[in-house]
Order: structure tokens, then sequence, then C-alpha cells
């Protein structure tokens, strides 16, 4: 039962972020006037890359090239598993994440690409980010008493959602979710498959599999963020819940100007020390 | 995984294999690029009864009516861009007209 609870609930995963990347890109083409891929472009993608031949650079660093996309797969597909599926603790979900932030750095050094190693060490340079998701979790703890999913929806049927009794905290994770959402101002990587992305130089089912960790992420920092600080705890809920969520991502990532990599750095900051301050005066 | 997880999974995974089949369908019979402002008199039907079938299912718990609409829902909606927008808006005001009309009989008490 385990097991087949991890697949099909990595699967779920996978098909719901996949969608929901597609809805959040089909959400900024709309707000830009465009057209838009349609909504299962991103799936569509994954599929397409799945079936192509994939090949080392010369320049890469062989074992570790190979491995960096197994292991984003591997670790998102845990965080799902942990968080999602067995709503356990969330602490293997922040270690997880920081885990996630050196493949990425990984992935743009061991193409041996000097455009590559930028992007990968501008994706990595977002530690402000983690400082921001363990001071929510932290936060979370402390007033609830629990660290595991299924005790703070327990906590928030009894006392009501986590974000009315730390709003800061749900801030920092959520700006840490606009972070992680594709062309988000917040990010000093602008692309990450075009000219210096940490993408550029993995070719054919590589890709494909980074593109699935890519949906894994999504869906899993969607689903704790509305799990922990919206106390929505019915499956069908969850889908409309982290929809309006995507929507909401989308229309300020397309609305908002695109900030430099230190201004980006800086709104971290400053939300994790009003979080710090609310935490403190309560 | 509950019953009810099973359900949405099978429904998430109908939705998407709509969607290929509408988009598939939509790029093989309509040839104009991008058509705006007409409503396609085969895709209409298809997306009132599809998001009519999910508010229904989802209200009396169906998850073969969950399945079936999510189905004919990504069909209408992942079609060809520039067509289905209209007949998907028209869809989704009926899904929220029924699951209101719902919430207002049960607050009445019918």
């Amino acid at each position: 039962m385990v097991v087949a609870d991890t697949l099909l609930g990595v699967t779920e995963a996978f098909l719901v972020g996949s969608v929901y990347l597609g809805l959040h890109r089909k959400v900024i083409a709309r707000i830009q006037r465009r057209p838009g891929p349609p909504i299962i472009q991103e799936f569509l993608h994954t599929l397409k890359f799945l079936m192509k031949e994939a090949y080392a650079p010369i320049t890469s660093a062989g074992f570790l090239y190979w491995l960096v996309p197994v292991f984003n797969v591997i670790i998102w597909s845990s965080a799902v598993t942990i968080s999602a599926v067995f709503r356990g603790n969330l602490l293997p979900f922040f270690a997880l994440y920081a885990a996630y932030k050196v493949l990425s750095h990984g992935a743009g050094v061991s193409a041996g690409s000097t455009y590559t190693k930028i992007g990968g060490v501008r994706h990595a340079i977002m530690p402000a980010g983690e400082l921001a998701l363990a001071c929510s979790l932290i936060s979370a703890y402390f007033i609830t008493g629990h660290a595991d999913v299924a005790g703070i929806l327990a906590w928030e049927r009894a006392h009501g959602p986590l974000i009315e009794h730390a709003p800061f905290s749900a801030l920092a994770f959520f700006t840490l979710v606009w972070v992680d959402s594709p062309y988000s101002p917040l990010d000093p990587s602008k692309g990450y498959d075009i000219v210096e992305g940490y993408l550029t130089e993995y070719p054919g089912f590589l890709r494909s599999l980074m593109y699935t960790a890519e949906a894994l992420k999504f869906y899993c920092e969607l689903w704790v963020f509305q799990a922990v600080f919206l106390g929505i705890s019915d499956p069908a809920v969850h889908l409309l819940a982290m929809g309006a969520l995507t929507i909401l991502l989308a229309v300020l990532c397309a609305v908002t100007p695109i900030l430099t990599p230190y201004q980006a750095v800086g709104i971290h900051v400053l939300v994790a020390s009003l979080m710090f301050l609310d935490a403190l005066i309560r | 995984m509950n019953p009810e997880e099973l359900a949405i999974l099978g429904a998430v995974a109908a939705f998407i294999a709509g969607s290929l089949v509408g988009l598939e369908y939509s790029y093989r019979v309509y040839r104009e690029i991008f058509r705006e402002r007409r409503l396609d008199p085969i895709a209409l039907p298809l997306a009132l009864l599809g998001w009519a079938t999910l508010a229904v299912s989802w209200l009396k718990w169906r998850p073969l009516g969950l399945c079936a609409g999510a189905f004919l829902a990504g069909y209408v909606l992942n079609m060809r861009p520039g067509y289905g927008r209209i007949e998907t808006a028209l869809g989704l005001i009926l899904f929220c007209s029924i699951l209101l009309a719902h919430r207002g009989a049960e607050v009445i008490g019918c």
C-alpha cells in the first residue's frame, strides 16, 4: 500500500503540476494579449523530450552531469511523498528544498559551459528564499506545536487557518512560491532553458527529467502552502485552491517589473524580517 | 490513497486525455489559424455537457461522471488557440451556476 500510494501520489503531482504550470503560462499570455500555448503544453514538452536522444557535452562532468536530473526527480518525489501523500514532517521538505538548490547549481556547473555555470550560480544565490521558508515553518511549529502536516491540519480544524494567526509567515512562504514560479520577477535567473540558464545544456530525456522535477516542485510547494496556511484537507478543494493560487501567481508574475538579483534578495530579507518582528510582537 | 483522491487522479488524467484529443482534433478540423467571437456548434454542447456533468458529479460524488466531465471539459478547453474559449467560458458559468443553485437550495432547506 505504501508503494502504491507513493506511485499514485507522485503521478498525481506530476500531472497536476504540469497542468498548473501550463495554466500559469496561459494566464500570463492572456494578460499580455497573446493566445499562449495550450494548458497541457508543459506536459507535452515533457513527453516529447522523453522520446529524444540524450547526450553529454564533451566538457561535461560525466557522472555528475547524468545524475543531476535523476536526483532532481528523486528529491521532489520524496518531498511530495513525505508532505502531500503521507502528510509527514515538514523538516525533510526544507532539507529537500535546500538539496534542490545544490542540484540546480550542480546542473549549471556539471555541463562544463561557462554560460550555464553563471545560470546555476545565479539560481543558487537565492538562499534568502530558504531563510523565509525556514522561518515560516519554525513559526508554524511554535504556534501549532506540530511540525507535521497532519498535526498542523488538526490544529487548524480547531483554531482556524494558520494564515489568520501568522499572516507574515504565510507571506514569507508565498514569497518563496512566487520566486519559484516561472517568469517570476523575484528570481535572479530569467529563463532556465535559454542563453545562460542551467537547463540549456540538458538535451533529450535528461531535459524531460528536469521538467518532471519542475512539475513536482510546483505541485509540492502549492500543496504545502495551502495545507499549512489555509488548512485545506479536502482533495477536491485542494485542486481548486492550488488552481486559484496558480492564477494569482501568474497575475503577479505578469504585472510586476523584472527586479535585479539584489532587489529580489532584499525583498526576501524584508519579508523574513517582517515575519520575525511579527513573531516577537505576538 | 483514499477513494476520493483516486477519483481526483482519474479526473485529472481524463482531463489531460481530453485535452490531447481536443488539441489534435481541432488542428485537423479547423483550418483557420485563429478565430474569435464565433460559437462552434459542436464545441458548445460538448462544453456545456462537460461542465454540467462535472458539477453534478462533484455534488453527488460520482467518480465516473467526474472523469467523463473532465474529459469533455478538457476537450473544449484545450482546442486550438482561438477556439473553444467562449464555449469554455459559458461552460464555466453553467458550472458555477449549478454549484450556487445547490448551495442556495441547501441554505433555504430544500
